[in-house]
């Protein structure tokens, strides 16, 4: 009963908040936000896994449980959540508009956890929607021109991946019947499925070619929502695929081998196009995508490999809650950054610049040696992933760089916002500790691919000085702009056709509706419309009817 | 005349009698004509409560007057019938409530009220039909009772309307008329009840059957705006509200596409038409509907157009659940019956909210409106969610069932039927949410009367709210037993014998 309680209450109460502050005006009592991420820590910290609840009557029969995948997402998002709630309560103290934020804070917060929960595809489709959808209010929070321009392109995206995923889901559950996850495995062989499995998911998770949003929506945001954008909510894609492609389905490995592609293309990619970002929350969001890559492509082996599916699966929770909570530090570091003891803060960022990049004894190292444990014998991978580590090395050494002439807008900082930080930091640094040497570390094992990453970054310093890159440019969301225009270019073309459309429906309707209606008309006296309005002529019209039909019945 | 026997009846009689009564009233008087309307509700609704419990029990409720030789006015009530009779009434007594807020101390309030109840009449009378003539008499009568209400403003956009709405479906009614005393004279008598009525028939006049099928479904495509018959449909909002809400949600727009339901399911049956290979070219023809309605939607700055294209798309949804004939695709074709009718009535309500008391037509006026009408705009961002198809709103089970309908009967692309279509009702209903609550308001807003307590009549702002509730609701509890969702369960499985 207990257990029942505290696992509904992980989605429902951040929901009841938010009615809460909707009706309140002005925004008081914003400072419940922070506590409606407490059940889902609780959950994640106390429940046995197993524990399940059953409604067959909402709305199409609905399955929530917590399993050992589902913790270790659940206890990373709601610290995450938590942080970011925290944090924001001094950051938008004198926010206008903080009763919006934090209302579509709860509702995002809601959807996310709730879709850890699910254990069937409505209720997974049902989160997955009001997550991706409330995150819009977030992104488009400030309303500048180019939150607008982000929340458009974001709203592009979500979309198409609400229907491609729609459309998989149906396809899946065709018996009409709601599904549930354990029921899944082998009914997944279509190749359709799969293919818009991969893509509607890969939206989320920020996977090149659909990565172009992440870009652009992650940093606009208010500090603590680029937070839990980057950090839980870019998850949401993973999870989807760890739930929806059970291993040894049929055809899997053709799925797999596509995500492994993306994956190893979309972490070099992400390194590439964030060094020449000026703004340090843009680099955040292009190395998001670069380490999604390397997730993307850890999943895609185990597809391919289903004897590996199991221990990719355990390297992939402990790569997954690494990432989440470093790269919810580094956002919410950048936010502190006109801080008086700015020092500190840049000290906080190189520490977790350092972690993200895998330096040894951190959260990253850990990361990194489980990955390579399950590449031993695939020697290229192997490499790759000694490259990626390299490349998020040179990246955050760009991060850093561009801090530290970064300036934010004046904002009072609030001793929330070091508690909310501290909360990650201090996760962070408790990683290596909680999440178990696997197999001694040497000291020394994750230092090549950070010296690796220091020249190079020691090299496109000296480049940038000298002009190099002057030619290079990567706009933020590079081609999100080519996109753009090609939308605008379709547009075009359809508003073209509709007016040509509409030009014929106009001759149509001349020639003969109007036709119609102009003999309907002669064949009236002018009082005899003005006669139908009333009562008596319809009546007696009605009987009309009646005796000719009775005339025809009985001839 | 037992008791089963007369509940149809009064269903039918008890928004009829206050109808005639109200016409006969003075036009001021106001407590009289609301005693009137809502007492004819009140007994609505509690026949209709009745006639549930006796359908699910399985009573056997028909009244039978016989007129003519083979000519018997029959009302007769089964699962289908009750599934649109409880909708109309329920959405009547919500739409009579908005409709006396909204008709305040305008003219011809008596004229405007007897139609209505007449045309409410009608609509239960074509729900409760036993047999294709009693269906057509109240077809014909739903035609003469909604042209006064059209027309009501009588200013000259609503008398072109109405007289564009006339030909239309005056002309379709003859053939309607035409095609059924036709296939009585081949068949016998049109009993709904009695399946495979028309099976002896294939044999001999196959061809007879196939033209007779396109006839019906072409005369009854006029109401059911199925295009290229939709003309009227687009031009009939500059109705008032109300009339606009009833006509869209339940009475014109369902009553025909009921009736396409009631000719491919009762009068041929499902085997029949497929074996006449009717159903592919009705399915097509709806989904050309659906895809291209939104598209039109998307042109409209005018909100009630809009609206009004959104329901051409939305109504064929029931046709192309009907004509993929499967059990699960005819569970979302009935389900969307009734989802739609509750999402759509609540956006015209809102439309007419928003015109009502800030002289707000236009989608470009609505900039921040969200601030000033925040509860009216709820109501409308549920309806228009739900419209999306966007979970757990109502719309999102009809297209869930919808879909998965269509691979169930092998045909994959009603998936991407409902895809484009869904992607199509956000790009055009997610610009106006974005309008209305992320924009800054363009100037001081045109009240027409002096604000009150609540940003709206109470009377404007209460059956909005009620009607995206439920469309909430019926989403939320879809597969709990009293959903509308379990209903439409029951008679697929009556239908197909599962």
């Amino acid at each position: 009963m207990t257990n029942t309680l505290i696992l509904l209450s992980v989605p429902l109460l951040p929901m009841l908040t938010a009615l809460y502050l909707l009706s309140r005006r002005r925004g008081r009592g914003s400072y419940l936000t922070p506590l409606a991420a407490l059940p889902a820590l609780a959950a994640a910290l106390t429940l046995d896994a197993g524990v399940t609840v059953a409604y067959p009557w909402l709305v199409l029969g609905t399955h929530m449980g917590l399993d050992e995948v589902g913790r270790t997402f659940l206890l990373i998002a709601a610290l995450l959540w938590l942080a970011g709630a925290v944090y924001a309560q001094s950051y938008l103290r004198n926010d206008p508009h903080r009763l919006r934020f934090h209302v579509f804070y709860l509702l995002s917060m809601a959807g996310n956890f709730g879709l850890i929960l699910a254990q069937d595809l409505v209720s997974f489709y049902i989160f997955f929607s009001l997550m991706s959808f409330s995150a819009y209010g977030l992104i488009v929070h400030y309303g500048l021109d180019e939150a607008r321009r982000a929340g458009r392109v974001y709203l592009y995206l979500t979309v198409t991946g609400e229907l491609l995923l729609f459309a998989a889901f149906v396809w899946l559950a065709h018996e009409g019947e709601n599904l549930s996850f354990d029921g899944l495995a082998g009914v997944s062989g279509q190749r359709g499925i799969q293919w818009l499995l991969l893509a509607g998911f890969a939206i989320k998770a920020g996977i090149f070619p659909l990565h172009f949003w992440l870009p652009l929506a992650h940093p606009v945001a208010p500090v603590p929502a680029s937070a839990v954008l980057s950090g839980a909510m870019i998850k949401a894609g993973l999870l989807g695929w760890l739930r929806l492609l059970p291993p040894g389905g049929e055809g899997l490995a053709e799925a797999g081998q596509l995500l492994l592609a993306g994956g190893v293309f979309t972490a070099g990619y992400g390194v590439a196009a964030g060094i020449f970002q000026a703004h340090p929350k843009t680099i955040l969001a292009y190395s998001s995508c670069s380490q999604m890559g390397v997730m993307t492509a850890l999943l895609g082996l185990g597809l391919v490999h289903p004897e590996l599916h199991d221990e990719v699966v355990a390297v992939l929770l402990i790569y997954a809650a690494h990432h989440a909570l470093v790269k919810g530090g580094l956002f919410l570091g950048v936010g502190l950054c006109e801080a008086r003891n700015r020092g500190w803060v840049m000290a906080g960022l190189a520490l977790l610049a350092l972690s993200l990049a895998g330096a040894p004894l951190s959260s990253g190292a850990i990361a990194k040696q489980a990955a390579a444990s399950v590449l031993v014998g695939h020697d290229l991978l192997s490499a790759l992933l000694a490259g990626a580590t390299a490349g998020t090395a040179l990246l955050m050494a760009v991060f850093l760089w561009r801090m530290a002439g970064h300036r934010m807008a004046e904002r009072p900082i609030g001793v929330t916002m070091w508690l909310g930080w501290g909360i990650l930091l201090g996760a962070v640094l408790a990683f290596p500790a909680l999440a178990g040497y696997r197999e001694p570390m040497s000291p020394l094992a994750g230092l090549l691919p950070i010296y690796a990453g220091a020249a190079l970054f020691a090299l496109f310093y000296l480049g940038a000085r000298r002009g190099w890159f002057v030619a290079v440019s990567v706009p933020p969301g590079d081609i999100a702009g080519m996109c753009e225009r090609l939308m605008y270019r379709l547009r075009e073309v359809a508003e073209r056709t509709a007016y040509h459309l509409s030009m014929l429906k106009k001759a149509w309707s001349t020639a003969i509706g109007d036709a119609l209606a102009r003999w309907y008309v002669r064949l009236q006296n002018p009082g005899a419309e003005s006669l139908l309005t009333r009562w008596e002529s319809a009546g007696v019209l009605y009987l009309l009817i009646i005796a000719a039909l009775a005339v025809a019945l009985s001839l | 005349m037992s008791w089963n026997a007369m509940l149809p009846l009064l269903v039918v009689l008890s928004p009829l009698v206050p109808g005639m009564l109200i016409f006969g009233l003075g036009e001021h008087r106001h407590r009289m004509r609301t005693f009137l309307n809502l007492s004819g509700v009140s007994a609505t609704l509690m026949f209709m409560g009745a006639m549930v419990w006796g359908v699910y029990q399985g009573w056997k409720m028909e009244a039978r007057f016989p007129l003519l030789p083979d000519f018997d006015l029959v009302l007769h009530a089964d699962a289908l019938s009750v599934l649109f009779a409880s909708l109309s009434s329920v959405l009547w007594f919500l739409t009579t409530l908005y409709a006396i807020g909204y008709l305040e101390n305008s003219p011809h309030r008596s004229r405007f009220f007897g139609f209505f109840s007449v045309c409410v009449a009608s609509t239960l009378g074509i729900a409760l039909a036993g047999n294709m003539i009693t269906f057509v008499l109240f077809y014909e009568l739903l035609t003469l009772s909604t042209y006064p209400l059209v027309v009501h403003r009588g200013s000259y956009d609503s008398m072109r309307a109405g007289r564009i709405y006339l030909v239309y479906t005056l002309f379709s009614g003859a053939v309607l008329l035409m095609t059924v005393v036709w296939l009585q004279t081949l068949a016998g008598p049109l009993e709904f009840a009695r399946p495979g009525l028309l099976d002896g028939l294939v044999q001999t006049h196959r061809t007879e059957l196939v033209i007779a099928f396109v006839l019906l479904i072409a005369s009854l495509g006029v109401k059911a705006s199925l295009m290229p018959l939709h003309g009227w449909l687009p031009v009939a909002m500059v109705a008032p509200a109300p009339v606009s809400a009833l006509l869209h949600a339940v009475a014109v727009v369902k009553a025909g596409a009921f009736g396409i339901v009631r000719v491919v399911y009762d009068l041929y049956g499902v085997e029949l038409a497929r074996g006449l290979g009717l159903l592919l070219p009705l399915a097509v023809f709806a989904s050309l509907t659906i895809i291209l309605g939104s598209v039109y939607a998307l042109y409209q700055d005018d909100l009630k157009k809009r609206l009004a294209y959104s329901t051409v798309s939305q109504v064929s949804y029931i046709a192309l659940g009907v004509a993929i004939a499967g059990p699960i695709a005819t569970v979302g074709g009935l389900v969307h019956l009734v989802h739609q009718g509750l999402m759509k009535i609540t956006l015209f309500f809102c439309a007419g909210n928003l015109s009502e008391t800030l002289h707000i037509r236009r989608v470009s006026e609505m900039a921040g409106v969200g601030r000033r009408m925040p509860w009216t705009m709820a109501a409308f961002t549920l309806g228009a969610l739900g419209m999306i198809g966007v979970p757990p709103m109502a719309g999102f089970i009809s297209k869930w069932y919808l879909g998965a309908g269509g691979v169930a009967s092998g045909d994959v692309w009603v998936i991407w039927v409902m895809v484009a279509s869904s992607a199509l009702n956000a790009a055009y209903f997610l610009p106006i949410l974005y309008t209305v609550w992320f924009r800054p308001p363009a100037g001081e807003w045109r009240e027409r009367h002096h604000r009150g307590k609540w940003e709206a009549h109470w009377m404007l702002l209460i059956p909005p709210l009620v009607t995206a509730g439920l469309a909430l609701l019926a989403g939320l509890f879809a597969a709990s037993p009293v959903s509308p969702l379990a209903w439409a369960r029951i008679i697929a499985a009556r239908e197909y014998g599962l």
